[in-house]
């Protein structure tokens, strides 16, 4: 199923891409005749009719090759890897930082919503989750980097992660960056969850039955709260993804997102292919592992989907 | 209820903190760290920053200019070397011989050895000639070189070049190609030149790394090496700069920003570029087809007002093709003046006096929509309407470039020497004057650079007096060194950037 | 421990009934209506042209140019006020595509049979897992960097979160009692469609279309600061944004104003999409 869905995405990108896109132009200039441009066209393949340019394609993903970049020659999947060197922790420690942030804050703002403070953390939580993200992007290197000079403002060191403390002093602000913005989108949905699972039948019950609020919240609130939760995570690290293709040229770092952008802008089919059908794979395989989790712990998707998964809560 | 009251205050009190805080970040802005008061270093190791990023290694594979900025001169050699003032010096060409006839190159070789450790011969120079031209190159100067019509290698050392016709500029134009080692292979990934670096390190999206050529043939560099760090983010550039991650910035495109520089004690350096902004004509189409039209819109358009608001008083205003830089080079900027009475009479004159409507094809981009909606409002004011249609790049190159469906366009061309566009009729502008067809190609089959200037002289001024089509501007090039970073290239000659003069102060 | 007793009593003394006066909302559409009213505003006046360059390079706000100049003259206040219209204007057409889309889509799903049905599901499966604000680039880079491109990208991809939210909703509301009878009394496919089931899953369709308009705003302004958005002098506050960046020391308030004004849109925009929930669906307790 999952495959199916795989090998319907990539058809559905190789249309899209060549039905909007001319990669030949991108490689000539000005004062190139009509023989350099059909003699790049053929290099690249691109003269030949669809369905064999289609053939081709799909032949090399079935080998895991995603070709060699029209405009660079150099061979994309290697790329791709050196180029998750840099996007994989930056979206990974995001993530991490977003949760950190989003899950006391929301439960904070749902535990005491009656009250000022709570709401204030509402109100906070909305703005920051407001604000484009290159913009945050920004503001921080205004801050950080050019006024106090703490961080860096843009770069990834190029000794990699052989120094792992340069590195992460470079993505400091990034992470920070994406963490905000993703933080207070999920800070928003873990404090509606709370505030439901705060309201439900169960927890009355429990507290009829004589448990502490601490114990019904994590025998049962936790577990029942945290299963819309669990099925958003999957998009939020999506977004968080498309968060970093924006940072990633706010601060300069050579990632997938870069990679992906200046494919875009070179009208580079394979880089272009080769990032999306990934961060798509990726997402994929990641709402799979979600669902899964989702199943183990609520027994009434459980019972009631046998089989049938699309029926979730709304989402 | 007081509380849902607070909530509110609370979130407009959020934001103003908000820009509180990014004032007060204002009090701790600028400042550049890098580079001190002390004598040069020779070892010390700079940061070129840039946002001209090659999207290949290898000239022949891609017809970018980022490539030009980074090897060319400084990883590649050619046969010339072109320099900082436009003109030509021999390089790997030890001595040059030319037939009588001007058909015949004979070049002698210097005593050079690649950065693979393999010596120069002849053969590689033939290999490098006969691969820039090759049917599948896509080099951005291929077509000047096509007057090569085969390469013969005479012995190790000396090689014999044979053109089809007479070219004056051969050896200009060989100024842009690299003798590569013809041993080396595939030269998307790596690179093997003859030149005072080496490429040691190359990041795709980040910096290309390049150390001191130890055996390399000639002078040695001034500095201990460099690192060219790409930022496609203009802000991001900048900050850079400020913040001392680089020591010099290649190509400032934004005016506003210097001052901010000079603030920090930065320098900033203003040379000559070839880039020149063009509205180009269809030539071949009604209206355009008439000369006295295309004068008056000549004459309509504020062309001094529109370059200072792009660019704040730099640049200077052409009359022609031919910048400064160039020897054919004639003051023509008030050839077709700045006269909007003189645009109606002309209108009058061509039976346009009730005015007309065109369309121009701009590509899409900031600086083409400004000088746009300027032209457009310009023209208004001389009864023409000119109606925008924004295009991408692409769209450009198979609408215009390919198909010649446009009335009119905008567009830069960034080429040196490119006069010679206007003595192809077959050009996506179409301006077919056999006059300047017959001038130009005498120029390049003259014998004496003399005769040539001469030649292209006259040109020049038939294509600015006929009005060919309206050059708006030249670009300056801007350039920001940070203190204590001297020798960085001034002009701008189709993104050349020799790095092996540039010297830093040592802190 | 008065907290958790609290919150017990609180509980069951109280149910968390949601108040019909939502302050969500009133907040909410006193800043959307703040913005649509300067878009609208902007229609018929703005302090000046927008192409009028006659204002000198930079200016700080005066008495003349209430927010400024840009580097160009251009009066910065009037930029402002036709940034809203364009705001409004990727925020309705994006949603009015997606809503145009997904409900179509959602409809056939829940109506069509099971093979159809699992072939959509799939679909929106993968289209909700692909990243859409970078489709949203590519069809903007290589369609033209138009205003039309940006709202139809935008529009399509958030179209698959509309359409799978019709389908769910849509299949509950076409298993309901009433809609049963409705159809063993002979009623077709398309009046049920247009009776029973369009008016029902509107208001669960609200919220969505309202944090849909705040998330195009935001698409827009990340497409304008990659330089993927319309052009100028097209005023996109993201665009607005980029540009003074590099002169942020020079002019601060050009490089403010218009991020405050995206904030206030957004916040306005997500306030009256929680308000819309508390008021017209208070039964769905769903995350979005």
């Amino acid at each position: 199923m999952l495959l199916l869905a795989f090998v319907l995405a990539a058809t559905i990108l190789f249309v899209v891409l060549r039905v909007l896109g001319n990669p030949v132009y991108s490689l000539i200039s000005v004062g190139a005749t009509k023989e350099d441009i059909a003699a790049a066209a053929a290099r690249l393949g691109v003269d030949r009719p669809l369905i064999v340019q289609f053939g081709d394609y799909l032949r090399q993903l079935v080998t895991l090759d995603l070709g060699n970049s029209f405009t660079s020659g150099l061979p994309v999947g290697p790329e791709i890897v050196r180029r998750l060197n840099v996007t994989l922790p930056l979206t990974l420690l995001s993530f991490a930082l977003s949760m950190v942030i989003a899950i006391p804050v929301g439960f904070f703002a749902a535990w005491k919503s009656r009250t000022w403070y709570g709401t204030a953390f509402s109100a906070v939580s909305q703005v920051t989750g407001a604000i484009p993200v290159f913009w945050v992007g920004i503001i921080l290197v205004f801050v950080l980097a050019l006024g106090a000079r703490i961080f860096p403002a843009s770069g990834f060191p190029r000794t990699d992660w052989s120094d792992p403390g340069a590195a992460l002093y470079a993505l400091t602000l990034p992470v920070l960056t994406i963490a905000i913005v993703a933080g207070s989108e999920l800070a928003r949905y873990v404090r509606s969850a709370t505030l439901d699972v705060l309201g439900q039948q169960y927890m009355r019950a429990a507290r009829a039955t004589g448990q502490s609020f601490g114990s019904a919240l994590r025998r049962h609130g936790v577990r029942n709260g945290i299963v819309p939760v669990i099925s958003i995570l999957a998009i939020q690290l999506s977004t968080t993804f498309v968060g970093a293709v924006i940072v990633e040229r706010v601060f300069a770092l050579p990632g997938l997102g870069d990679m992906l952008l200046s494919g875009i802008v070179e009208q580079d089919f394979p880089s272009v292919q080769g990032v999306l059908l990934f961060s798509t794979a990726l997402v994929l395989l990641l709402g799979f592992v979600a669902d899964v989790i989702q199943r183990i712990l609520d027994p009434r998707l459980r019972a009631s989907l046998s089989g049938n998964r699309r029926v979730r809560a709304a989402a | 209820m007081p509380s849902r009251a607070r909530a509110r205050i609370l979130t407009a009190l959020a934001a103003t903190a908000a820009a509180a805080v990014m004032l007060a970040g204002c009090a701790g802005g600028g400042g550049s760290a890098s580079g001190g008061s002390g004598a040069p270093d020779p070892q010390a190791k700079l940061v070129v920053g840039s946002s001209n990023e090659p999207t290949t290694l290898d000239q022949v594979y891609g017809g970018g200019s980022g490539i030009t900025e980074v090897f060319t001169g400084n990883v590649y050699e050619g046969l010339f070397r072109i320099t900082d003032d436009a003109t030509v010096q021999p390089l790997l060409a030890k001595t040059t011989k030319v037939s009588d006839d001007g058909l015949v190159y004979t070049f002698t070789l210097q005593d050079a050895t690649f950065h693979s450790g393999r010596k120069l011969t002849a053969a590689d120079v033939k290999y490098s000639l006969d691969r820039f031209i090759g049917k599948d190159s896509v080099a951005a100067r291929k077509r000047q070189l096509s007057v090569i019509d085969h390469v013969d290698v005479v012995d190790d050392h000396t090689v014999a070049v044979h053109l089809k016709q007479r070219s004056i500029s051969f050896t200009y134009n060989l100024g842009y190609v690299w003798i590569v080692d013809s041993k080396a292979g595939d030269l998307t990934a790596k690179e093997d030149g003859t030149g005072p670096y080496r490429m040691t390190d190359y990041r795709k999206g980040d910096s290309i790394t390049l150390a001191v050529n130890k055996d390399y043939w000639g002078a040695k560099p001034k500095n201990g090496g460099v690192v060219y760090q790409y930022y496609a983010d203009p802000t991001a550039l900048n900050n850079a700069l400020l913040t001392g991650a680089v020591d010099v910035v290649t190509g400032q495109s934004d005016p506003d920003t210097l001052d901010q520089f000079k603030a920090a004690g930065d320098t900033i350096i203003e040379g000559t570029s070839t880039t020149k902004d063009l509205l180009a004509f269809n030539d071949r189409v009604a209206p355009f087809n008439d000369v006295r039209v295309r004068k008056a819109i000549y004459s309509a358009i504020d062309r001094k007002k529109l370059l200072d608001s792009i660019w704040d008083g730099r640049g200077q205003l052409i009359g022609s093709m031919v910048p400064p830089s160039e020897p054919w080079y004639i003051d023509l900027a008030n050839n077709n003046p700045y006269d909007p009475a003189l645009s109606k009479k002309l209108l009058g004159e061509a039976g346009k006096s009730a005015g007309f409507t065109f369309t121009v094809d701009a590509p899409q981009g900031g600086v083409y929509s400004t000088e746009a909606e300027f032209i457009k409002s310009q023209l208004a004011k001389v009864g023409v309407t000119m109606n925008i249609n924004v295009i991408t790049n692409d769209e450009w190159y198979q609408k215009i470039y390919t198909d010649h469906d446009f009335q009119a366009t905008l567009q830069t061309h960034v080429n040196d020497r490119d006069i010679n566009f206007y003595g192809d009729p077959d050009f996506y502008w179409g301006y077919d004057n056999a006059n300047v067809q017959k001038w130009l190609s005498e120029a390049e089959a003259a014998s004496t650079t003399d005769e040539q200037t001469a030649l292209i002289k006259k040109a020049n001024q038939q294509i600015s007096d006929d009005a060919a089509s309206v050059w708006l501007f030249l670009e300056p090039q801007l350039r920001v060194a940070a203190k204590g970073v001297t020798g960085v290239p001034k002009n701008g000659l189709n993104s050349l950037f020799y790095v092996s003069g540039i010297q830093k102060a040592a802190s | 421990m008065t907290a958790p007793v609290e919150l017990v009593t609180a509980v069951v003394a109280r149910p968390r009934r949601r108040s019909r006066r939502s302050v969500n909302l009133i907040v909410g559409v006193t800043l959307f209506g703040l913005i649509a009213a300067i878009a609208v505003v902007s229609l018929f006046w703005t302090p000046y042209a927008l192409q009028d360059t006659s204002g000198g390079r930079l200016q700080p706000p005066s008495g003349a140019h209430w927010a400024g100049t840009d580097k160009l003259g251009r009066d910065l206040f009037s930029q402002l006020m036709v940034g809203a219209r364009l705001a409004m204007a990727v925020g309705f057409g994006s949603v009015a595509i997606a809503a145009v889309i997904g409900i179509l889509v959602g409809l056939i799903a829940a109506v069509a049979g099971r093979w159809v049905d699992d072939a959509l599901s799939s679909l929106l499966d993968i289209a909700i897992a692909f990243p859409t604000l970078l489709l949203a680039m590519l069809i903007v880079a290589w369609r033209g960097a138009a205003l039309d491109s940006a709202i139809l990208a935008i529009g399509l991809a958030g179209s698959a979160v509309i359409a799978r939210l019709t389908r769910v909703t849509a299949a509950r509301v076409l298993a309901m009692d009433f809609v049963t009878a409705s159809r063993t009394s002979g009623t077709g496919p398309f009046r049920l469609v247009l009776l029973h089931v369009l008016p029902n899953i509107w208001p669960t369709l609200i919220v969505p279309f309202a944090l849909q308009f705040g998330g195009a705003v935001v698409a827009e302004a990340s497409l304008s600061y990659l330089g993927l958005g319309s052009p100028p002098p097209n005023a996109s506050w993201g665009r607005m944004l980029q540009d003074a960046q590099s002169t942020v020391l020079v002019a601060p308030t050009a490089a403010i104003l218009p991020g405050i004004l995206l904030v206030l849109t957004i916040v306005g925009t997500n306030l009256l999409a929680d308000g819309l929930r508390d008021v017209a669906d208070p039964a769905s307790r769903s995350i979005s």
